[in-house]
């Protein structure tokens, strides 16, 4: 080929590239106001109040990253968004943002609109992660104080990211969020926060899981109790299992550090009739003793403190999901997402009235509990005067 | 896309055939007389204006028959051969009783001349040529014959170590510019009748001597073959350096990268003659080329192969990636700070937003002009006397590094990219060049269009180093495969009980470089 036609050839390429790029745009990195996270709240004009945190980088050679709190107002979500800019003069950039914290009163009315402007538009990330605020409004969050962050939000991922050594709260993304909401035999839910006062500082704390009906909210369950609600969905990586031994002394109490835990749902169909069985298998070690008469290297013991721990276990699992199904008739677990992967010809049957399948709905719980080692110590201390 | 040779200079192709080549109007027509006195006037008129031509003539003291004179250019001859052995011998010895007269120019030669090379020569054009290389003609009344005689001595560089091919270890020695000194470097590495040495003349008026050197049972003929076909075709007044043949008979010439290899040592010529590449030896040039050459060898460096493999290979690597990075740092810099910054992780983001706090120009200008300032500084460190350097360097450092970014005119990313992609750049210094072009090529695609333009500029490097060969072997040989020992010598070093077999395609006639090599290692 001659070179002027190479040329020319090159030219159409890098052209049509322009056509051709879907998403681009030039824009400095100082031009943007990186939005951290954002607190969606009623409005008192207009339909919904916008609480953003926004980023604030002062730069120079010593650079400080700090948060600025907006608040707008708009009729949808994006109307808010946008109407941002008024206020914040920067272009809010919505790549980064980390938490979509939701007020009760929104919840409770339907928040579809809200989780739908997320996994909608192109700029916000579905990854982020819903929250629903259990205090009276959603944007005093944002008025806590941070504790090792500098940003609020920042600070909140990183509780839920951490949530794993403690399963007090669910950790859940906007698109899991949105798949629940979507899903047929799963009804959506949220982990919970609030704020506390402690010596005049403002501390959101995240605990507990808020359940959620269709795309209301019905209710919250307190962090014990998502603990029990993690291990039947198989997200209990850690965290502490508590034993009371009542019988023998009052305050007799061990403390397992949960250390690995396996869950199996498998839903079994007889006819038309449907049970759940779910079985635990859990590696837990003891990490704190108050009940100083038991010798646990004695196997016998252990094999006892094994059985006592796992059938606590499954009443607690049990009691959670009997308050589920009498309490908010909410089938977060995802029971009926199982029965339709694993029998679709009897969830054909039963899916339209699942509802009220759930609400009485046998399950059979079998957990399984292995105690590794007890720390560093074997045997409890011993107090001798 | 680079465009692929193709063949110029085909119009003087008979005449620009090495020795043939014909001189000025003043050689051609004239040839040797009988008369002594003629021929003198005729190289007077040749060399008119020349005040280094030296006649010596002289007489037998014994035999008044043997009257000659001897030619030859002052300044590039060594005086003790004339002096010694021709004149004195003529001179002062009996020749009236030892030698027969019906023969005299024979005996001249053969009992008389104590000189180790003499030539018997009749073409005007090769004296000519001789005399301008040095060597002394002898010229004696009665015969249109002259006998040139040896006697080039001139000053020479003496053999040392490359200043800018340098190792810790591996032989000390580089090139010259004496043709004949370098061959003898490579001789003294290959033992071996098989070293073929082919001279020829190249350049209309500088006459310079290009030497090729190959093993004739290991290299493919049909490269030879078209390397003699593209040195012939030149035909150009003259060769200063080894750089005007490389860029004469190169493929791809628009390419920025090199086509053909070039180096000092002679360690690296010897290796690459065992791997059936040939070399190109041009008189008045430290650097000697080699072809073919590939992609694979810009990484390769000869201590590669002397140090542990291990080690050998961990350098290739670095020196591998350091192409790479230095390529795509500054765009993929810009591409992700202007056009994607969800693709940043927020904390670096954020890191990077303080520091374009308070910037007033955009990324791509402030990388543009930092990347060209790293090149002024590096082009005028190259040639700067030894004592300047030091003063350019602490201005370059401090001055562009540390207050650019005080004043905060650039900011501090911007500065850590461009010295990081500068001095990666240095590492190979076969890819100097190329990397440069690549990575403002890249640089503006990406300013333009994001990841969306880079990745189409890398896409365009990647075909034209897949579109582009050198003697007719791939650019990219063996780069993708590692079957049958082909990667045995590109992204790593294997160890030298591994590598059994030379590069195919290069060395396609005599593969097997060590008979069961990696038995011998248990």
């Amino acid at each position: 080929m001659k070179p002027v036609r190479i040329i020319f050839m090159i030219f159409i390429i890098i052209f049509s590239c322009f056509l051709l790029s879907g998403c681009w745009n030039y824009r400095e990195i100082d031009d943007l106001g990186i939005v951290a996270g954002v607190a969606i709240d009623e409005g008192f004009e207009k339909k919904y109040k916008f609480t953003i945190e926004v980023v604030y980088v002062s730069g120079g050679i010593e650079s400080k990253v700090s948060s600025r709190v907006v608040s707008i107002e708009g009729n949808s979500v994006f109307e808010a968004s946008r109407n941002a800019i008024a206020v914040t003069g920067k272009r809010l950039y919505w790549s980064h943002s980390k938490v979509l914290v939701v007020s009760k009163k929104i919840a409770e009315k339907g928040i579809t609109k809200i989780v739908d402007w997320f996994i909608r538009d192109a700029e916000t990330r579905s990854d982020a992660f819903i929250l629903i605020s259990n205090g009276e409004t959603a944007h005093e969050i944002f008025d806590g104080v941070p504790m090792t962050e500098e940003i609020v939000s920042f600070e909140l991922e990183e509780t839920l990211l951490n949530n794993s050594h403690l399963s007090k709260a669910p950790k859940i993304k906007i698109w899991q969020f949105a798949n629940c909401l979507a899903g047929e035999g799963i009804s959506p839910k949220a982990p919970a926060i609030q704020i506390e006062k402690v010596m005049d500082k403002i501390i959101p704390i995240i605990t507990g899981t808020a359940i959620f009906k269709g795309d209301k909210l019905v209710g919250f369950i307190d962090g014990e109790e998502t603990k029990y609600f993690l291990f039947i969905v198989d997200e209990v990586k850690g965290g502490v299992l508590t034993y009371e031994e009542s019988e023998k002394r009052e305050d007799g109490i061990i403390a397992l550090e949960i250390f690995d835990n396996k869950t199996r749902i498998k839903p079994v169909v007889s006819g038309n009739d449907v049970e759940i069985d779910i079985k635990l298998k859990t590696v837990a070690a003891i990490n704190e003793i108050s009940l100083i008469d038991v010798n646990f290297v004695n196997r016998e013991e252990w094999r006892k403190l094994e059985a006592k721990i796992g059938k606590m276990l499954e009443n607690n699992i049990k009691e959670t999901i009997e308050k589920m199904q009498q309490q908010y008739s909410s089938d977060i677990f995802g029971f009926g997402k199982k029965v339709y992967e694993d029998n679709q010809k009897v969830w054909n049957s039963i899916g339209d009235r699942w509802d009220e399948v759930f609400q009485n709905l046998k399950v059979n719980i079998k957990a399984d509990v292995s105690i590794k080692n007890s720390a560093v110590l074997s045997e409890p201390l011993e107090v001798r005067n | 896309m680079f465009g692929r040779r193709k063949n110029r200079n085909t119009a003087n192709d008979n005449e620009t055939n090495g020795r043939d080549i014909k001189f000025d109007e003043v050689v051609s027509g004239n040839s040797l007389s009988k008369k002594l006195d003629e021929n003198i006037d005729m190289f007077k008129k040749i060399f008119s204006d020349d005040e280094t031509l030296m006649i010596r003539r002289f007489q037998n003291k014994y035999l008044s028959a043997v009257k000659c004179c001897i030619i030859y250019l002052d300044a590039m001859i060594d005086l003790n051969i004339i002096n010694e052995n021709i004149i004195k011998p003529i001179h002062n010895s009996n020749l009236a009783d030892e030698i027969s007269r019906s023969n005299l120019f024979e005996e001249l030669q053969y009992k008389v001349i104590g000189s180790h090379n003499i030539e018997e020569k009749t073409d005007l054009n090769n004296i000519v040529e001789d005399i301008l290389y040095g060597d002394t003609l002898f010229l004696l009344d009665g015969y249109d014959r002259g006998l040139i005689i040896k006697s080039q001595g001139w000053e020479k560089r003496s053999v040392e170590e490359s200043p800018s091919e340098q190792v810790v270890r591996g032989p000390r020695e580089g090139f010259t510019e004496s043709v004949m000194v370098n061959i003898s470097l490579i001789r003294r590495k290959i033992k071996n009748p098989e070293l073929k040495i082919k001279f020829m003349n190249i350049g209309r008026r500088t006459h310079t001597k290009i030497c090729i050197c190959y093993m004739k049972d290991i290299a493919s003929e049909s490269i030879l073959k078209e390397l003699e076909r593209r040195l012939k075709e030149i035909d150009i007044d003259g060769i200063i350096d080894s750089g005007y043949i490389e860029e004469l008979i190169r493929d791809a010439p628009f390419s920025p990268l090199p086509t053909i290899g070039s180096t000092e040592r002679p360690d690296v010529v010897a290796a690459r003659l065992l791997e059936g590449r040939i070399a190109v030896i041009v008189d008045g040039s430290p650097d000697v080329l080699t072809v073919p050459f590939v992609l694979a060898e810009t990484t390769q460096v000869n201590e590669d192969y002397y140090n542990n493999f291990i080690f050998g290979s961990f350098n290739r690597i670095i020196r591998t990636t350091a192409a790479i990075i230095a390529i795509v740092i500054p765009s993929l810099y810009l591409a992700l700070v202007t056009f994607h910054q969800e693709m940043i992780p927020t904390p670096l983001l954020l890191s990077f937003s303080a520091s374009r706090e308070g910037i007033p120009f955009p990324t791509f200008l402030s990388l543009f002009v930092m990347l060209l300032i790293f090149d002024i500084l590096r082009e005028a460190g190259t040639r700067m006397p030894s004592t300047v350097g030091q003063a350019v360097n602490i201005v370059g450092a401090l001055v562009l590094g540390e207050a650019v970014v005080q004043a905060r005119l650039v900011s501090a990313p911007v500065v850590i990219v461009t010295a990081l992609s500068g001095i990666l750049t240095l590492m190979n210094i076969d890819m100097v060049g190329p990397v440069i072009v690549f990575r403002f090529m890249l640089l503006f695609l990406s300013s333009v269009l994001g990841i969306y333009g880079f990745i189409f500029g890398f896409v365009l490097i990647v075909l034209h180093l897949a579109s582009i060969r050198s003697f007719g072997v791939p650019y990219m040989l063996d780069i993708t495969s590692v079957k049958n020992h082909a990667g045995q010598d590109v992204w790593i070093r294997a160890p030298w009980w591994f590598m059994v077999v030379r590069p195919k395609i290069i060395a396609a006639k005599n593969l097997v470089r060590e008979i069961s090599g990696k038995k011998r290692r248990r």
